[in-house]
């Protein structure tokens, strides 16, 4: 039985005529790393979102098909299970501050507080995932005067803190500068041998090339390639559909082309360099 | 706000002791006429209000806004109301750095925002559009990560950051409330007479 | 004398932060350049300086012969608009159309060319078929090509955008090369900050790279990347063919996909 299990959703948004998302059947393997790509528009975020629970329980709309997790409609489960289930990173790293608290330690104990977890349990977590993060120097700092980059850690602490199996990650990197993205990769590689199952959107390809195992590929609503990274990413006809290749396919498809015996599905650095360095006779 | 009060004391008494009706003059000077009656009334209402607005403000400064919605919340105040009033406090200063930003793009956009009064006016709608706006959306998003964080979860709260009320609280409640009797039936007792 | 000229400029917060140290440079009219740096080398406060946001604390900076001091952000817009790094900052208007419309009709066009800027714009842009539309409708990549399309309307001589490419996807990114190869071939003065590396190679000829609240050196994409000193010293990160080639040992100056092509198919 699959992790997560969607099976022929199609969602409109409240007011709008044609569905965001339109027929799509995903299963999600337990402990797997998800990439999802796609040109800006393509249904991303609002996949997203329905994994999450959010769409239909926060946003309004038409949804049809089915949305499982454990086997078990994500209707069926309460708000508090799915808040310990699945967590949520976004974008935009200043709306992940509750402005509840203010000092970053007790704003990664928010959620804790309410779950009404003991307070030397919540301690402890907290300042397990400060290490994790890297966020403990910060720890008296009021979350509103960070920068983006702290912002978004601190986010990951506080989500990371709730211990959910299941992590849907939405661009976090957009906003960031490149020492600031790799921060939070590095995070998401610590995830991910934790055995947690990540489902991350981002637009950085090469970085998706690095750490992903599985691409889930969007056109207009629907999934175009679903499958593992060598066989999604080597694809060249995604171009045409707004999705970025990593340079190491572009590289192989051009030495290709001149007559250069580059080999098919190619797409960490590290293969490419063993290809390039077979290639030049080192 | 601590002139206020004390601006508001001095202009009640002058209202009162130049303008309402009395007889007992003090004095007077060109059309102006100091009358006792006034004066004293302003004096016993001026301090009535000193003393509210004083203790007040003097709360205020020693209370922090995190024991204040705390020990409310310890007494039944709903963990959402005491997050909106916790969070306001705290968006305040990020507001106006956010609207010194707002400005700042739209002075990049010949949108003057130097000069006198009437320039300032017309600045307003494209400073506090965008921060409206922006805020707006923001709330929204904002509202998916409390919801991440079990904001509705019906458990009740555990609190990291305590207070606890010690003794000596009990013991002042205690003595307050006996002095606030004492006063009332001293009071009601000194009309009887 | 050079269109933008910066003498010897430091900036000091009132409160006695220096975010700038000393930056001494010429900018040509038409010159189309990058600025990369670490976040607090001082490249958006060096920036800031240009539009008259911030007046230098000791040097002067130079538009176009008037000296930023004597004159108000506002007055000084007419010369160099900035578009924002977050579009929410900007937009206020209910419709794309009347977004882009503002700074042309502020800056006192008559309709005629107010419409013409607006259009002319919004289709380089890509905006073209969204011009009705609420801004706050439209996803955030879009919004930032809204205030990008309305600084462009203003039509002044020197454009700067901060972080243009962050959050865009390629089709984005192919838009905006577009849009900055048409505006230079008009002779606008484009100056742009940016931490894609791939973006500087694919489309700046001269970068300045700042660290540490200073100038570091002023040169080509390919004497930036092919200078290991220069890159540790500002920490900035290397575009990917530069990282691959590093690793394998070979010759720096490539820095391009196409160039390293080249190098592997060259005869022995």
């Amino acid at each position: 039985m699959p992790y997560i299990d969607l099976k022929n959703v199609t969602y409109t948004y409240p007011l709008v005529k044609e569905p965001c998302i339109k027929d799509i059947s995903v299963s999600i393997e337990k402990g797997k790393f998800y990439a999802i790509v796609g040109a800006n528009g393509s249904g991303k975020t609002t996949l997203c979102n329905i994994i999450r629970g959010f769409i239909p329980g926060f946003y309004q709309g038409e949804i049809e098909g089915t949305v499982e997790l454990e086997g078990k409609s994500l209707e069926e489960y309460t708000l508090g299970e799915l808040t310990s289930k699945i967590g949520y990173v976004f974008q935009n790293p200043f709306n992940q501050i509750t402005g509840a608290r203010d000092n970053v330690y007790e704003e990664i104990a928010y959620g804790l507080e309410n779950l009404g977890v003991e307070v030397p349990t919540i301690r402890k977590k907290v300042e397990e995932v400060m290490e994790l993060t890297n966020t403990a120097y910060l720890a008296d700092k009021n979350p509103f005067e960070l920068s983006g980059g702290q912002q978004q850690r601190v986010a990951f602490a506080s989500v990371l803190a709730l211990e959910p199996d299941i992590f849907v990650i939405d661009e976090p990197t957009s906003q960031l500068d490149p020492k600031e993205t790799e921060r939070v990769f590095d995070i998401i590689d610590k995830m991910k041998k934790m055995g947690k199952t990540i489902i991350l959107v981002e637009h950085k390809i090469e970085l998706i090339a690095e750490y992903a195992d599985d691409i889930i590929a969007l056109e207009d609503g629907r999934v175009v390639k679903f499958g593992e990274k060598h066989d999604v990413l080597s694809d060249l006809s995604l171009i045409e559909k707004g999705i970025d290749l990593p340079q190491t396919v572009l590289l192989a498809d051009e030495l290709r082309k001149m007559g250069i015996p580059a080999k098919e599905k190619i797409i960490t650095k590290q293969e490419m360099i063993g290809q390039l360095k077979q290639i030049m006779g080192k | 706000m601590r002139n206020s009060v004390g601006v508001l004391f001095i202009i009640l008494v002058v209202i009162q002791t130049f303008f309402a009706a009395g007889e007992t003059i003090l004095f007077s000077f060109w059309i102006f006429s100091a009358k006792l009656e006034g004066l004293l009334f302003a004096l016993k209402l001026g301090f009535v209000l000193a003393n509210i607005g004083g203790c007040l403000i003097w709360f205020f400064a020693i209370t922090t806004e995190k024991d204040f919605v705390l020990a409310l919340e310890k007494k039944g105040l709903s963990s959402k109301a005491s997050y909106v009033v916790l969070s306001t406090l705290q968006m305040v200063p990020v507001l106006k750095k956010r609207s010194e930003t707002i400005m700042n793009a739209q002075r990049a956009r010949r949108v003057e925002t130097e000069g006198g009064l009437l320039v300032r006016a017309k600045v307003f709608v494209p400073t506090i559009v965008p921060l409206v706006l922006s805020s707006i959306q923001g709330t929204e998003e904002r509202a998916l990560t409390l919801e991440a964080r079990g904001f509705s979860v019906e458990t009740k709260s555990t609190h990291l950051y305590d207070i606890e009320p010690k003794p000596v609280d009990k013991t002042l409640n205690i003595i307050t409330g006996l002095v606030f009797i004492l006063i009332v039936v001293g009071r009601i007792v000194l009309c009887l007479i | 004398m050079a269109f933008i000229e910066f003498n010897h400029v430091g900036f000091a917060y009132p409160n006695g932060f220096s975010a700038v140290e000393d930056v001494d440079f010429q900018i040509e009219k038409g010159e189309n350049i990058a600025i990369v740096g670490q976040n607090g080398a001082g490249k958006t406060t060096t920036v800031k300086m240009m539009n008259g946001l911030l007046k230098p604390t000791s040097g002067t900076v130079i538009i176009d012969g008037k000296d930023t001091r004597n004159f108000t952000t506002a007055a000084l817009s007419r010369k160099a608009g900035y578009v924002f790094q977050n579009p929410d900052d900007q937009i206020f208007h209910n419709t794309v159309r009347q977004e882009i419309e503002f700074g042309p009709h502020v800056l006192g066009y008559d309709k005629e060319k107010v419409k013409e800027l607006t259009e002319y714009s919004a289709k380089l842009a890509g905006l073209s078929d969204e011009m009705e539309e609420n801004p706050y409708n439209l996803p955030l990549s879009i919004r930032k090509f809204v205030t990008i399309a309305s600084v462009v309307a203003m039509d002044t001589d020197i454009i700067i955008l901060d972080e243009p490419t962050a959050g865009q996807d390629i089709r984005g990114i192919a838009t905006l090369q577009d849009m900055i190869r048409e505006l230079k071939q008009k002779g606008k003065t484009i100056i742009t900050i940016t931490h894609d590396m791939e973006f500087v190679v694919n489309n700046f000829d001269k970068v300045f790279v700042m660290a540490h609240k200073n100038l570091l050196k002023i040169t080509n994409p390919k004497e930036v990347f092919s200078d290991s000193a220069l890159l540790d010293e500002s920490m900035l990160k290397r575009p990917y063919i530069s990282e691959l080639v590093l690793q394998l040992g070979l010759p720096k100056n490539i820095i391009s996909r196409k160039e390293l092509v080249d190098y592997i198919c060259a005869p022995v």
